[in-house]
């Protein structure tokens, strides 16, 4: 390749990354995606030289937790007067805001210093896939999920479902009953 | 004592407590050499000798300590840097090192992480070796992970 | 206390001073000292330095002068040396010559007028140093271009005559002249001498080589010295190719290829400032350059120049220029010119 210029110009250029955080444990992704925005995926890496990349993540409303942590994990916050302490649990926190989340699991990967603000704002985070095209058409490559995301029931076909292999029947007195339909709804429509 | 030539021994002759009322050195040359490294000193720490003396004597403390934590860090970036340069060709660093180590390429850390920074075909040259000679010994197959999805570019990953 | 810190401090503000301007360090042993200890150690030895400084200031700096100012000089034995450190047989009367410059001869001309000497009747009996760096100058230009026609047998006649003007222009000849211990030999009316005075003297060396042996072990002196210089250069940096594309075009249409076809590899962060694209180029199918660019045509132009390099032969990843034994016994056709652009433009037009 001809000219160094452009080389360098490649090497040095800040590129756009997309992550997928469907059903993905928002703590374990903060800390592939912080190696992104820091540039510590690059063989070129030293702490002082800016050289991290930006990563748009989209899907942050459909983050996962593992266990109880919906309930359990709490964000504590202080307003710095004499009472000001209160805590939100995390469900609460991601009703208010379907970003926070993984913006502050992303936050608290990085070490407190003077380069945490400006390598915040190289993250960009979307509840739902629904990005800009501005921000779309800087996009070149993407961080591949760390979970691989489960299918649900519900997303199976009556037919997988009925070829699903059967190794035994369950008897009938551990079956649970089939739900009564309400009767009343079929006599008013009637 | 018949001394047939001047006897000069400094160390009995002329010292000061012998001379008596010689002068006191000149402390000139001692001073120049902390001002000499006190000029970046702030305030009056930078002009006065008693206190920019102590601030010299703790910055060379801790620039000799720190001979040794410099080591640790070059080693702890080489090590990062490396990880990332595999990554990048798909492969682990741990496993890299063991295997070019095994095939008798004495290469270290620093070596590795300059060929992936200015030589990254030889680096890769490297990966695609060591990728070959797991395969080889087939033991990955059976560590290998799973994955169905669609693999795009960035996939490169297991 | 107070007296003695701001006698430090200036004494300090003294030494940085001394440190910016060019003083030799024989007076000036201030700052350069170690620690004195012990009786060694008297108080009036820093007065002493200090008055010794203020008059080194006053004084100015010393001029630079030629070794043999300092008596320890022999001319006759440092030019016999000069030819023996390269390893070549010079004639001495034609390698001193080599080192007489034209203003020198004035200078001696006007000396004698000045003691009345009728110049015409005594002659001054001094040849300056411009006929042999003629001479120099011919068969180094010569001999570059013989060389590179023969390392590069596919590179175009344009590259070859930028390369060489490269080589040949007075800043590369000075850079390697001032580095080639010329600096005591040359005859000038000032010393040091001046810049093109080194530029005259080595391409004068050159000529008094060929003067000496013959114009073949001159070849090898400048392939040596000069050619040397493009180890490890992109010649396509060197050389400023007009319109790449067009040439790159009509280069593939007159062997018998595809056109050529700039394709985007892939992008990155093309909504901002920080944009990049990777353009490939591919002829046939087949990708023939590329190169990374901040925007499409630039990368777009730079991968034709890539694609340019990689036809002519010249790209950094062919085989390195040979010099030494390698190259000891090549046979240069020096009647020979590789194609132009003009040439490659008709015979395109014409299929």
């Amino acid at each position: 390749m001809a000219y160094n210029r452009v080389l360098q110009w490649s090497v040095m250029t800040r590129t756009w990354w997309l992550y997928d955080a469907e059903n993905q444990c928002a703590f374990r992704s903060a800390k592939k995606i912080v190696n992104y925005l820091q540039g510590k995926h690059k063989p070129i890496y030293h702490p002082l030289s800016d050289i991290g990349d930006h990563v748009v993540v989209i899907n942050t409303k459909l983050v996962a937790m593992r266990d109880d942590r919906w309930r359990k994990f709490t964000y504590p916050h202080h307003t710095g007067y004499a009472g000001g302490f209160s805590r939100a649990s995390a469900w609460r926190l991601h009703d208010m805001d379907p970003t926070k989340v993984m913006h502050k699991a992303v936050y608290q990967r990085i070490k407190g210093n003077l380069l945490r603000p400006n390598i915040m704002r190289r993250l960009h985070l979307f509840p739902d896939d629904n990005v800009p095209d501005e921000i779309m058409a800087n996009i070149s490559d993407q961080i591949q999920q760390i979970q691989i995301v489960p299918k649900r029931l519900e997303d199976y076909s009556q037919l997988e479902k009925e070829n699903f292999p059967q190794i035994f029947e369950w008897p009938e007195k551990e079956m649970m009953p089939k739900k009564k339909q309400p009767e009343v709804l079929q006599t008013e429509e009637t | 004592m018949v001394f047939l030539s001047i006897f000069r021994n400094a160390s009995t002759m002329y010292t000061r407590k012998t001379v008596g009322r010689c002068p006191k050195p000149d402390k000139y040359w001692k001073r120049s050499m902390y001002f000499r490294m006190m000029w970046k000193y702030y305030g009056r720490r930078q002009h006065i000798y008693s206190l920019g003396a102590r601030t010299v004597h703790r910055a060379l403390r801790y620039s000799t300590h720190s001979t040794g934590l410099k080591k640790k860090y070059m080693r702890e970036m080489w090590t990062m840097r490396l990880g990332a340069a595999c990554n990048q060709h798909g492969i682990e660093e741990e496993e890299f090192l063991s295997s070019l180590t095994e095939a008798n390429i004495p290469l270290n850390r620093k070596v590795l992480t300059d060929l992936s920074i200015y030589e990254p075909r030889s680096f890769q040259s490297l990966t695609t070796f060591a990728k070959q000679r797991k395969e080889e010994n087939g033991l990955s197959d059976a560590l290998k992970p799973t994955f169905s999805g669609i693999l795009t570019h960035g996939d490169k990953k297991k | 206390m107070a007296a003695s810190c701001r006698l430090i401090s200036h004494c300090r503000i003294l030494s940085r001073f001394c440190n910016n301007s060019g003083i030799s360090p024989n007076l000036t042993c201030l700052q350069g000292c170690m620690v004195r200890r012990g009786l060694n150690n008297s108080r009036k030895y820093q007065p002493l330095l200090r008055e010794l400084y203020k008059r080194r200031i006053k004084a100015g700096p010393e001029p630079e002068l030629h070794p043999s100012e300092s008596g320890c000089w022999n001319y006759n034995s440092e030019v016999y040396a000069f030819g023996k450190r390269y390893g070549e047989e010079f004639d001495e009367s034609f390698l001193r010559k080599a080192f007489i410059t034209s203003d020198y001869r004035q200078a001696e001309e006007e000396s004698r007028r000045q003691l009345g000497i009728d110049l015409e009747s005594v002659p001054v009996g001094v040849v300056d140093n411009s006929e042999l760096a003629r001479k120099g100058e011919q068969i180094a230009s010569r001999y570059i271009k013989a060389y590179l026609r023969h390392s590069y047998p596919m590179m175009l006649e344009e590259g070859i005559q930028a390369v060489h003007d490269y080589l040949m222009d007075d800043q590369m000849i000075y850079y390697i002249a001032s580095n080639f211990g010329l600096t005591d030999l040359i005859m000038s009316p000032n010393y040091p001498p001046e810049d093109h005075m080194y530029c005259t003297a080595f391409k004068a060396v050159i000529g008094a080589l060929a003067e000496s042996q013959n114009e073949e072990r001159a070849g090898l002196f400048v392939r040596d010295f000069v050619v040397s210089q493009l180890a490890g250069k992109n010649l396509m940096e060197i050389w400023d190719v007009k319109n790449p594309m067009g040439l790159l075009s009509s280069a593939l249409s007159m062997q018998g290829r595809g056109p050529p076809e700039p394709r985007l590899l892939w992008q990155s962060a093309s909504a901002t400032m920080l944009s990049l694209y990777h353009v490939g180029i591919y002829s046939d199918k087949q990708l023939i350059g590329r190169s990374p660019g901040e925007t499409l045509p630039i990368a777009e132009e730079i991968a034709a120049k890539d694609a340019l390099s990689k036809l002519m032969n010249i790209s950094l990843t062919t085989k390195p220029l040979q010099f030494g034994e390698k190259s000891e016994n090549w046979k240069y056709d020096y009647n020979k010119r590789n194609q132009s652009v003009s040439d490659l433009l008709q015979t395109s037009s014409s299929i």
